[in-house]
């Protein structure tokens, strides 16, 4: 954010550079670059460097990532259980199991929400059914409020073959 | 003949700091903000002062 664009001999203002480091931890470096008609000065690089320390926070991680079901017959459902561990400092809550529109396999969760207090682990219990024929490999979100996962939800893999 | 000769190199020499001199100062061009809290706001604040003889335009400002 600049005061002024224009700047007459003599004359100054002031530059204001913000960065918001939310969901940020780690070194940083922020260039702002200036470009101006000043013969010389055609671009101007300011720096602003330091470190943020990460805030408290639930995290995720799920054990296996990548699920073989095998082969299945078109419409089956199979039982699956996972394992969601919190290594963060704040409780995680598990709010939801997802398939992206148009994925060849759909979700049914177990009883959700689920917490999992920090620095334990839980089982994850949903249930996997097949609506196309055909090898296939999909996604599958798991939906929380962990602070190490995309909003999107933490990924993991299912695949194997419907006939 | 020497008078004409001094003011002729004094007029270069004044020419040439012109030309060397930048017309923008920026302070500061660096600052490390050390260790902050996440969710705090990384703020810098520097001051564009035009210390050339001429109006100077900033065309545009954008950060990484």
């Amino acid at each position: 954010m600049l005061g002024k664009h224009t700047l007459k001999a003599g004359e100054k203002t002031e530059l204001k550079a913000v960065f918001n480091t939310k969901d940020a931890p780690g070194r940083f470096e922020k260039i702002t670059t200036i470009q101006t008609d000043a013969p010389g000065q055609e671009q101007i690089e300011l720096f602003m460097v330091g470190t943020v320390k990460e805030a408290p926070g639930p995290k995720i991680t799920i054990l296996p990532r990548r699920i073989d079901l095998g082969i299945l017959k078109l419409g089956e459902s199979k039982a699956q259980v996972i394992s969601a561990t919190n290594p963060g400092e704040l409780p995680l809550t598990i709010t939801g199991i997802t398939t992206k529109q148009g994925s060849s396999v759909s979700v049914a969760a177990g009883s959700l929400p689920l917490t999992v207090a920090a620095g334990q682990k839980a089982d994850v219990r949903f249930t996997v059914m097949v609506g196309k024929s055909g090898p296939f490999s999909e996604r599958i979100a798991i939906e929380s409020n962990a602070k190490n996962a995309p909003k999107t939800g933490f990924v993991i893999l299912v695949t194997g073959k419907a006939e | 003949m020497n008078r004409g000769l001094l003011t002729v190199l004094v007029f270069l020499l004044l020419a040439g700091s012109a030309f060397a001199g930048e017309a923008l100062r920026i302070h500061p061009t660096k600052l490390d903000c050390g260790v902050i809290e996440e969710g705090e706001l990384a703020t810098m604040l520097a001051t564009v002062e035009n210390i050339g003889t001429k109006e100077v335009r900033i065309l545009n400002v954008r950060t990484n």
